[in-house]
């Protein structure tokens, strides 16, 4: 179950973009939290639970590979689902992400579509559109 | 791999249409310059991301303020709003932040491993970029837009950091 989502990424327009396509592919009861880079994350989920994080790659002070690697050396977080939303991505990222957890990456520009077929994958639904 | 001005143009065309029409939600066309130069003679919203492997460049985005004002109540889909310069330059940073992701996923294919620095923005008028390879200006349902890229970008010739190109950031 799906209650607290974090997304991490340094532009809010980006978090308002994600968070909106988040609610119309199906989440739009999930509480929603915001963190500006991994710093910022890695203080939040110090107090707060989180059941889904969705991260940018390229942020300052803290990017995107450096928490997640953070994450899955926290044995609380260590299994706990992973959406990668970046503009850098190519096979070789996309590989290596899969190999630390990511279930799915997604390049920017994000749609409503492409967040709901990523979910998907996790919840192991691919039944579009149920 | 070396490749043609008219390849560049094309992957720029290619990454700012897949990047505006995905965020801003309207038809992308290339603009007719005729009658446009006047809106970009004065003071722009001005935002570069740099280019940084594995070649070096940079990409600049210029948009006059009322059409950056439009560009962001678009984005945020709120006809009412009146963004601040603070959301429109952040607006602007997502766009030149995917747009030139998408450009260099164009030009070089989706195996070349490519980074990109952080986004900087500024407000002026548009700088002389040294070693520019296309410049095209955008109509955006009659409002405009500009976009660069300059530097070395041919993958073939590595090791040429030192000839970065200059825009006074």
């Amino acid at each position: 179950m799906i209650d607290d989502i974090l997304i991490v990424d340094d532009s809010s327009t980006a978090r308002m973009i994600t968070q909106r396509c988040m609610e119309i592919a199906g989440y739009q009861n999930a509480r929603f939290h915001e963190a500006a880079n991994g710093i910022k994350a890695l203080q939040f989920i110090s107090e707060h639970k989180v059941d889904l994080f969705i991260v940018d790659l390229n942020m300052p002070e803290m990017d995107g590979l450096t928490l997640l690697g953070r994450l899955r050396n926290d044995p609380k977080y260590k299994e706990t689902p992973v959406l990668v939303i970046s503009s850098l991505l190519n096979e070789e990222k996309e590989s290596g992400l899969k190999e630390l957890g990511v279930f799915a990456v997604l390049t920017k520009p994000i749609s409503p579509a492409s967040v709901l077929k990523s979910m998907q994958k996790l919840s192991g639904d691919t039944n579009w559109g149920s | 791999m070396n490749k043609s001005e008219t390849d560049i143009r094309k992957a720029l065309l290619a990454g700012v249409t897949t990047a505006l029409e995905g965020m801003v939600f309207e038809e992308v066309e290339p603009a007719d310059t005729k009658n446009i130069f006047d809106d970009f003679n004065s003071k722009l919203f001005l935002v570069y991301s740099p280019i940084i492997d594995p070649l070096m460049g940079i990409f600049l985005l210029a948009v006059p303020e009322n059409t950056a004002k439009t560009v962001t109540i678009n984005v945020y889909g709120k006809a009412d709003m009146n963004p601040d310069k603070s959301l429109i330059t952040d607006t602007l940073k997502e766009i030149i932040n995917t747009a030139s992701g998408c450009f260099m996923r164009n030009y070089l294919g989706y195996s070349a491993n490519f980074s990109l620095g952080l986004s900087v923005a500024k407000w002026g008028k548009i700088p002389e970029l040294e070693r520019s390879l296309a410049k095209i200006y955008i109509d955006l349902n009659g409002k405009y837009l500009m976009v660069e890229v300059a530097g070395k970008l041919d993958v073939d010739l590595p090791g040429t950091k030192e000839n970065t190109p200059v825009a006074n950031l």
